[in-house]
């Protein structure tokens, strides 16, 4: 592993394409499949490039199918791409694969690392086999773990008995015991209650900034990009729709922004507000209006005083991730940067 | 190389906590010898066949064959369940090879089945049935290289027909065709020496003869083996050589194909 390559990840040009068989309808259609099938390829992954750099985290964002896990698959060496060039610290994940699952780590949140049968601190003792970590070193970082998220009281138990918090807590610890410097977590927080997700996402923070780990997120929670991530790469249908600072982002793509209205007293509001959209209304006292971004707020307020409303408090809401992504997902188009 | 040795001991574990599966096993095993027995004894006559098999060595024959298949442990959804599951993604995260993990389990499961169930068996039946060995160092010697010999053939079938999983949703009928051909020409019920010649050469271009009726043949009589010792070393290195390759390459090519669905 050359040391200009430590902890960067290469992509170039990257597709997986993958054969369906096509059905025909009815009965003797599926009589007809028996014999011979038409294929059709699916472009998971469509020709995609970009470099990460050592100690960066990036999100990797996309709806559902948009290629997301392909790329991580491909990434960490389970899946063979079908073209172009990938490189992990320096050498190609599928052809390297056991000298670079070496010093990478995975979460997978919806699977585990770890033994189903075997008691927690087992898992962990096969991991230091199987890694050849040094003993002390070994002590040393888990004990380390065991504090930072909290494992010491279900260390005994059987993997399969953990509750999905503790669980996803020792897989996270789980990843890191080899001292990995690049990181892959696919959903590393999905189904975790509040506390744990805090747990999780401030582990990792720190881990990055301490060591440098280099980490690539896959999430559909957005608060754990919101916490985490510099840099956003968003995918859809194979293809990569952006590349760039996650603020920028937003920035970027805010269409419009939202404001939370409280009145004093009871105005009916609803109709006379042009081209004001009403998201929220509670009793007429409590809106929630979607306003064009270059709206001013003091045009804002003249409308409602005019229509007789007299504002007791006035927020406006900064433009959440949410509402871009929902935009993209739908399908719209929008430039790359 | 230490995880490997790591993970037989765990297989081994394992297999202890399989208790109800244990004492069936054995009673399988002693119904199975014991109706063998009862039909060879009932077919050959006292005096014996002009091969010179007689009642007794067909006992002893049955004995130790079904005693050599107990001792090698199925391990058959190691890999093809991981596959169905996509679990396997989970052992392809990790600096080890696949294969090599799954000998490791066979080897632990079936040294346990060995110390559990070979030995109790054995003595079992040589006090029940009356079972006579007579043995000579060097062919006791034999014995445990075609023993060793034949659990690397057994465990690349296993290899190989696991890895038809990267291929085939269902690998189960495979696995039932396997027992089949096993049944029929693997000399586990029936010798190789009953069966007409042009059979006989047939099966001999197989590998499963090479699994339980050689290692049989060689300790109870090793003066009339089909194929002397070191023309049944080199089969037996010839077969290990083939297999290794295709389980290779169906293995690997089976990799790349790595039917996971992406998200």
């Amino acid at each position: 592993m050359d040391d200009q390559y430590s902890g960067t990840i290469i992509v170039e040009n990257l597709s997986k394409v993958f054969y369906i068989r096509k059905r025909k309808q009815g009965f003797l259609g599926s009589i007809l499949s028996l014999i011979y099938a038409e294929k059709y390829p699916i472009y998971a992954v469509d020709n995609i490039s970009f470099r990460i750099q050592k100690g960066e985290i990036v999100g990797y964002l996309g709806p559902n199918g948009a290629g997301k896990s392909t790329t991580i698959k491909m990434l960490t060496g389970i899946l063979m791409p079908t073209s172009g060039r990938i490189l992990v610290n320096g050498l190609e994940p599928f052809s390297n694969r056991k000298v670079v699952t070496k010093n990478i780590g995975v979460v997978f949140g919806q699977r585990t690392q770890l033994w189903w049968d075997l008691p927690l601190y087992e898992s962990f003792d096969l991991l230091r086999i199987i890694y050849k970590i040094d003993f002390k070193e070994f002590k040393k970082r888990l004990d380390e773990y065991i504090e930072l998220l909290g494992l010491e009281s279900f260390l005994n138990q059987q993997v399969r008995k953990l509750s999905l918090g503790q669980r996803m807590r020792a897989d996270l610890a789980a990843s890191l015991i080899h001292n990995p410097n690049i990181l892959f977590l696919d959903e590393p927080t999905i189904g975790l209650d509040i506390l744990t997700k805090d747990v999780v996402r401030k582990t990792i923070k720190q881990l990055n900034q301490q060591k440098k780990i280099t980490v690539i997120l896959t999430t559909h929670d957005l608060e754990d990009i919101e916490f985490l991530v510099d840099r956003l790469i968003l995918i859809d249908k194979g293809k990569i729709r952006y590349d760039g600072d996650l603020n920028q982002f937003i920035h970027q793509y805010q269409k419009s922004k939202r404001i939370l209205i409280h009145l004093e007293e009871e105005v009916k509001l609803e109709n006379s507000l042009n081209g004001y959209k009403i998201l929220k209304n509670d009793m007429n006292r409590f809106f929630e209006i979607e306003v064009p971004m270059d709206e001013s707020v003091a045009n804002i307020i003249n409308k409602i005083q005019t229509m007789g409303g007299r504002i007791q408090d006035i927020t406006v809401k900064k433009q959440e991730l949410a509402d871009t992504l929902k935009e993209i997902y739908k399908g719209k188009e929008i430039e790359l940067s | 190389m230490k995880i490997y040795l790591k993970y037989i001991s765990l297989s081994f574990q394992k297999a202890i906590t399989y208790r109800i599966e244990y004492f069936t096993s054995i009673l399988n095993a002693l119904l199975y010898i014991f109706i063998f027995i009862s039909i060879w004894k009932a077919i050959i006559p006292e005096e014996g066949i002009d091969n010179g098999i007689t009642p007794e060595i067909m006992t002893s024959y049955a004995v130790l064959s079904t005693l050599i298949k107990a001792t090698f442990a199925r391990s058959q959804g190691f890999i093809s369940s991981k596959v169905r599951t996509g679990e396997i993604a989970v052992d392809l995260m990790k600096p080890y090879s696949i294969p090599l993990l799954y000998l490791s389990d066979i080897i632990g499961q079936s040294l346990f089945q060995l110390l559990a169930r070979g030995i109790p068996l054995l003595i079992f039946c040589i006090f029940f049935f009356n079972i006579k060995i007579e043995v000579e160092l060097i062919q006791f010697i034999k014995f445990i290289n075609l023993y060793f010999l034949s659990f690397i053939i057994y465990y690349l079938i296993s290899l190989f027909i696991s890895s038809l999983s990267f291929y085939f949703v269902e690998v189960f009928p495979f696995w039932i065709l396997y027992f089949a051909l096993v049944t029929f020409m693997s000399g586990a019920i029936i010798p190789l020496d009953f069966f007409p010649e042009f059979l006989k050469n047939i099966i001999l271009f197989t590998p499963f003869p090479y699994l339980f009726y050689f290692p049989t043949m060689v300790l109870l009589r090793p003066n009339q083996l089909l194929i002397n010792y070191n023309e049944l070393l080199l089969n037996y290195f010839i077969n290990i050589v083939i297999l290794f390759i295709i389980s290779s390459l169906i293995y690997r090519m089976g990799i790349r194909k790595l039917p996971i669905a992406g998200g």
